[in-house]
């Protein structure tokens, strides 16, 4: 592919997220305007609260740094043609392994954190496998397994840490991890951010390349795409199935194990949930592309970090971010769908919508 | 008019501050010696509107702002990631105390009771070791003890719910946890004493949050223990517990209410009684000591000695309850206020599950 016609693809692909968040934005004043608030004044501060100071940079970074990688736990997958639901569940196995050797694990500086990393990352993507696994020996529809695999690794892994993983201190949940294997933060008055967003940028260049520049990625798309050319080619594309949920899930297990060594410190009953979910959002906004999933989490980071601060200054409900979200994804939802029916079903839809 | 309202907001509490003296501490981190009191109160990601500890937490600040003219804010974290940045929005803002609601913000209150260590801070049902942190904790064990006597005598007395054939009483908890074993030993401890051969159905609906917000699971659990003869079954078990109320109301038996006066929420349940946790008062009482200079560090606990905890009123049922029941609660209440009896707080002091 030539450079501009490279660029022009990028833009492209730019265009329809961006116009999903102008949209939302758009449709998000109207609410406001209707509750009697200024949209001007909120969005001021929701723009403040997002990126108006260190802190605020620091604290859209902190809350993009898990999204991303949840994002890329689904983009990976989907690449693979299979929808990962189990973020959340992947994200929970790689925070309780790192819970685990966050606490155990006495390794020097930099060693440590890789190494506990490594594991939840590890713990992720077994997980992911297992749910490919069941894909490839037993046809279980992958949507199925990875939403079941959520609620078995949930319940397995708050008994971890009442029981056997427990610090039996008045916040139920594991010991704060040994400080050699804590990730730092990253300073410079950016609040909050832990070098936890280097892994997350580190696993989008890393997707990326394994996806588009390597064998591995390549059987693996073509799995996704056109599972009968795949057996053409000589792959097994159940055993590339495996691989896309399993791959996946490293990366939602590299987030929970980053939340547990950089924000939090150790995994607490509760922990956070749902930012599996929300990689799914991430993914969509980020056109299953994991650098895209880069933009997507940041993008969400910043709507989240930003709506705290219009709770704070304005009054408005922080659920209208949540709100503004979902309209987000509706539209972008919307665009997916269209571009979806666009060349292969193009006849049959525009038949189906009167023709066009 | 939006700056007349300021304005009235800020005049009011100055000529009540100004008259009560204080340490100074009130003011420590104002930008001028004027300002009025601004309580915060952080939710947790549950919000507002959970008829539990955020709306109770809620009421607890807007009675301090009727009363004490306080100004104060209410926020909503989206995710615990949240907690540390809403605790210093309003730290920062130089409002005071600043509470978060739940023992998940205990590592959230001590790290910015460190950074921000001229704020008052205080935090509901944890402990929290700072020289500028009050910890609110409850013995929820000794409201319990009563509803336990409660269960254990009604059990006993034939009305259109309860049949003294069998001598069974349940108890609902959400998540396994010592938190929710304080309501279930305190109660079983009750029912106990009242009736020694009673069989206390113990259970939980789960091992995560989620067993919070389960009404399905706590409907099927309190099915399956009225099948076995329990009449009267106690909650504590938030929104599972709705699950109770529905099935006691089908199934006519007594079911007990925790944290609010429940009989009020569920009106057409048979909600006997609530065990009320009046995080209402202590958020209240709290911000009350802030304006008189009486704000002091350290645990605070509240219980029935100080109507941290006490029974709801039988309401509808108050002429079912026969009065022999309700002299025994007022005993068992004077003997754990005297501190002649004292309320149990684990399994194993009262024979186990």
């Amino acid at each position: 592919m030539t450079p501009r016609a490279w660029r022009a693809q990028v833009l492209r692909g730019l265009a329809a997220p961006a116009a999903a968040v102008a949209l939302s934005l758009v449709a998000g004043a109207v609410i406001m305007a209707l509750s009697g608030v200024s949209p001007a004044v909120a969005y001021v501060s929701l723009l403040r609260g997002a990126l108006g100071s260190p802190e605020a940079i620091g604290r859209t970074l902190q809350n993009a740094t898990p999204l991303i990688l949840t994002g890329i736990a689904v983009a990976f997958a989907f690449r693979g043609g299979l929808f990962n639901i189990g973020g959340d569940g992947q994200f929970a196995a790689g925070a309780t392994a790192a819970a685990w050797a966050g606490v155990t694990l006495s390794l020097p500086p930099v060693i440590g954190p890789v190494a506990v990393l490594a594991l939840g990352g590890l713990a992720g993507g077994l997980v992911g496998a297992l749910a490919g696994a069941l894909k490839a020996r037993f046809g279980a529809h992958e949507v199925v397994t990875t939403i079941m695999l959520n609620f078995i690794v949930a319940d397995l892994s708050t008994w971890l840490l009442l029981h056997p993983l427990s610090a039996h201190s008045q916040v139920p949940g594991s010991d704060f991890a040994l400080p050699s294997n804590r990730l730092p933060m990253i300073g410079g008055g950016l609040a909050g951010a832990h070098l936890g967003l280097v892994v997350a940028l580190a696993g989008a260049v890393v997707a990326s390349v394994v996806l588009w520049r390597t064998p591995y990625g390549m059987e693996l798309r073509v799995s996704g795409l056109a599972p009968r050319t795949a057996r053409y080619m000589g792959a097994s594309p159940t055993v590339a199935a495996a691989a896309a949920l399993g791959g996946g899930g490293l990366f939602a297990g590299l987030a929970g194990a980053g939340e547990v060594l950089g924000t939090y410190g150790h995994m607490t009953v509760p922990f956070v949930t749902s930012l599996g979910y929300l990689g799914i959002g991430v993914a969509l906004l980020g056109r299953n592309h994991p650098v895209g999933c880069v933009a997507g989490g940041l993008v969400l980071g910043a709507l989240s970090s930003g709506g705290q601060q219009m709770q704070f200054d304005v009054g408005i409900s922080a659920h209208l971010i949540d709100v503004l979200v979902g309209i987000v994804l509706l539209f972008v939802t919307v665009q997916t769908l269209r571009r979806r029916t666009g060349p292969r079903r193009a006849r049959a839809a525009r038949l189906a919508v009167g023709g066009r | 008019m939006k700056a007349l309202h300021l304005a009235a907001l800020l005049v009011v509490p100055v000529m009540v501050v100004t008259g009560c003296g204080g340490d100074g501490s009130a003011t420590a981190t104002g930008t001028n010696s004027q300002v009025a009191i601004k309580p915060g109160v952080v939710t947790d990601i549950g919000g507002l509107g959970d008829h539990g500890f955020n709306d109770l937490a809620s009421t607890g600040l807007k009675v301090a702002e009727k009363n004490l003219g306080a100004e104060g804010r209410v926020l909503v974290p989206q995710t615990p990631a949240d907690y540390a940045n809403n605790l210093n929005q309003l730290a920062q803002s130089g409002f005071q105390p600043v509470f978060g609601i739940g023992f998940t913000f205990t590592d959230a209150i001590t790290a910015a009771a460190k950074q921000f260590p001229n704020t008052h801070f205080g935090i509901i049902d944890s402990v929290v070791e700072a020289p500028n942190v009050t910890s609110l904790v409850f013995r929820e064990e000794e409201g319990s003890y009563l509803t336990g006597v409660v269960a254990g005598l009604m059990t006993q007395v034939k009305t259109d719910y309860t049949n003294p054939a069998d001598k069974v009483v349940g108890f609902i908890g959400g998540q396994e946890s010592p938190l929710i074993e304080k309501f279930g030993a305190g109660y079983k401890q009750g029912v106990l004493s009242v009736c020694p051969d009673c069989q206390v159905l113990y259970q939980y609906v789960g091992t995560t949050t989620q067993a919070f917000s389960d009404p399905g699971t706590g409907s099927e659990i309190a099915s399956n223990m009225h099948s076995k003869g329990a009449d009267v079954i106690y909650h504590a078990a938030g929104a599972s517990g709705d699950g109770l109320f529905k099935v006691a109301q089908d199934q006519k038996f007594f079911a007990i209410g925790v944290n609010v006066d429940q009989a009020q929420t569920n009106p057409n349940a048979p909600v006997l009684t609530s065990v009320l946790k009046r995080v209402d008062t202590a958020v209240t009482s709290t911000i009350e000591a802030q304006t008189k200079g009486t704000w002091k560090a350290g645990v605070q606990s509240f219980g029935l000695s100080n109507q941290g905890i006490a029974l709801a009123p039988f309401g509808k049922f108050d002429s079912v309850v026969p009065e022999s029941v309700k002299t025994a609660v007022a005993d068992a209440q004077q003997k754990i206020v005297d501190g002649s009896l004292k309320a149990a707080t684990t399994l194993a002091e009262v024979g186990g599950k």
